[in-house]
């Protein structure tokens, strides 16, 4: 937690709840509007108690071999007043899961998925918010993308196909979470699940290799596994699927509503 | 108005265009055959998983015409539309055809003896797949951090 880059070079956002962590210099209108909103949430609190159970596998999983169907829609919730003070596990979990590393590039590094922790000043509450692709439903960085290597696959994962991928990082400059990354050496040692590669676009691909297999993203079987329950997984389109209850029964928002964009990931304590 | 002239490929295949591009095509391949006449046809390497193995996906035969067919299709099957099968897998054909180098570390595509390489070398055709993919078997641990020139601990300041 001691990085240079954290803070100190950071315009001060008129907004009581200002974004003092993210890696990559995101505009200031961005990032102010992204702190409006959350400053808006932010009185909502989880009921006393309330714990969520995660780890479970999704309802309706695929037969292996068949392909990505439109009747499903995976998405993400997110506890964050579940998050423990400097808990990283999901992020780490996403490096060993994929193979990518931070390096010393500060905001052209990978960081498929990040903590970005805000500050309200007028109380001091601080979040730690894990930040990843949000899989939109109508996604910038598919419209953008020349050549159709993103793309959005049936159950509404948004991918890059880097077999088309010309490297032109109109993606990484559409999104407004900053969650594309673009990868400008020549790497070795990728995962074998993983493939990555110089000239390419990446981001998190709701670990769709494990999905495939009926199996839950990394981060958050690492989530589970260290005991914070902080992260669910589902699929939002299946009324009996746990994720549905959760989200009609708890206080849960969702980055950017203002956009439009439809992104799969809610966030609880916003 | 007249029709526009046709452009790309599409021009050379006019009916007048036609029949001396076969014969150029028929001088270019005995020219070929004479150049390579005398030299062994690339093989690929022994090794002793694919021998364990015994068989592939395809007959050896099919696979040294259609391995490109094969794995474009499988790309966009697995890709696009989330049809995975790990028999057809690009990485199973490297489990099963890494070449080690003295020491028994598999070789990567930098290295010619690199089982691809042992053919696209003589027929002068790039493979680039590997500038994404991984050329060889993954460590038993299943981690690649510790290898990687940019490995770190995985820290909070690396956020
Ligand atoms: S969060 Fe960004 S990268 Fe992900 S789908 Fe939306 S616009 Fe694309
Ligand atoms: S960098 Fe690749 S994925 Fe992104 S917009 Fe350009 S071609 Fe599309
Ligand atoms: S879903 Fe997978 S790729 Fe996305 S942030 Fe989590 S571990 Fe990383």
């Amino acid at each position: 937690m001691t990085d240079p880059r954290r803070t100190s070079d950071r315009p001060t956002s008129a907004c009581p709840m200002a974004e003092t962590d993210a890696p990559r210099p995101a505009g200031r209108s961005r990032r102010q509007a992204l702190a409006a909103f959350a400053a808006g949430a932010a009185a909502t609190m989880l009921a006393p108690g309330v714990v969520l159970i995660t780890g479970a596998a999704p309802g309706a999983a695929r037969p292996p071999g068949t392909p990505a169907s439109p009747a499903q829609r995976w998405g993400l919730l997110i506890e964050l007043g579940h998050c423990a003070d400097g808990c990283a596990r999901c992020v780490e979990a996403c490096q060993t899961e994929h193979g990518w590393h931070a390096g010393d590039h500060g905001a052209h590094d990978p960081h498929w998925i990040r903590l970005v922790s805000a500050t309200d000043d007028t109380h001091g509450r601080t979040l730690n918010l894990p930040l990843m692709c949000q899989h939109c439903a109508a996604p910038p960085c598919r419209d953008v993308c020349p050549t159709h290597a993103t793309f959005r696959r049936a159950d509404g994962i948004v991918l890059v196909d880097r077999h088309r991928c010309i490297g032109c990082r109109y993606c990484v400059m559409a999104c407004p979470f900053s969650a594309r990354f673009f990868t400008p050496g020549a790497l070795t040692d990728q995962r074998p699940h993983m493939p990555r590669g110089q000239g390419t676009a990446e981001g998190c691909t709701l670990c769709v290799h494990r999905i495939d297999q009926g199996q839950i993203p990394a981060c958050v079987e690492a989530c589970a596994a260290a005991g914070g329950g902080a992260m669910r997984f589902g699929d939002l389109a299946d009324p009996d699927d746990p994720i549905r209850a959760a989200l009609a029964e708890l206080p849960t928002a969702r980055l950017r509503p203002d956009l439009g964009l439809g992104t799969a990931v809610h966030y609880g304590d916003l | 108005m007249s029709a526009p002239p046709p452009i790309g490929p599409r021009a050379l295949m006019g009916r007048s265009a036609r029949a001396p591009l076969l014969a150029g095509l028929a001088v270019l391949a005995v020219t070929w055959i004479l150049l390579w006449a005398g030299q062994a046809a690339p093989e690929l390497p022994d090794t002793a998983a694919a021998a364990e193995t015994g068989s592939c996906v395809l007959p050896g035969p099919e696979m040294r015409v259609r391995h490109m067919d094969v794995l474009f299709e499988v790309r966009d099957e697995v890709v696009r539309d989330g049809r995975r099968n790990a028999e057809w897998a690009l990485h199973g054909c490297i489990e099963c055809h890494a070449v080690a180098d003295a020491a028994g570390v598999p070789v990567g595509h930098d290295d010619p003896r690199h089982f691809c390489r042992s053919c696209h070398d003589q027929t002068a055709v790039a493979a680039d797949c590997f500038s994404c993919h991984r050329a060889t078997p993954e460590t038993a641990d299943g981690h690649t951090v510790a290898h990687h020139p940019a490995g770190r601990a995985h820290s909070g300041d690396a956020l």
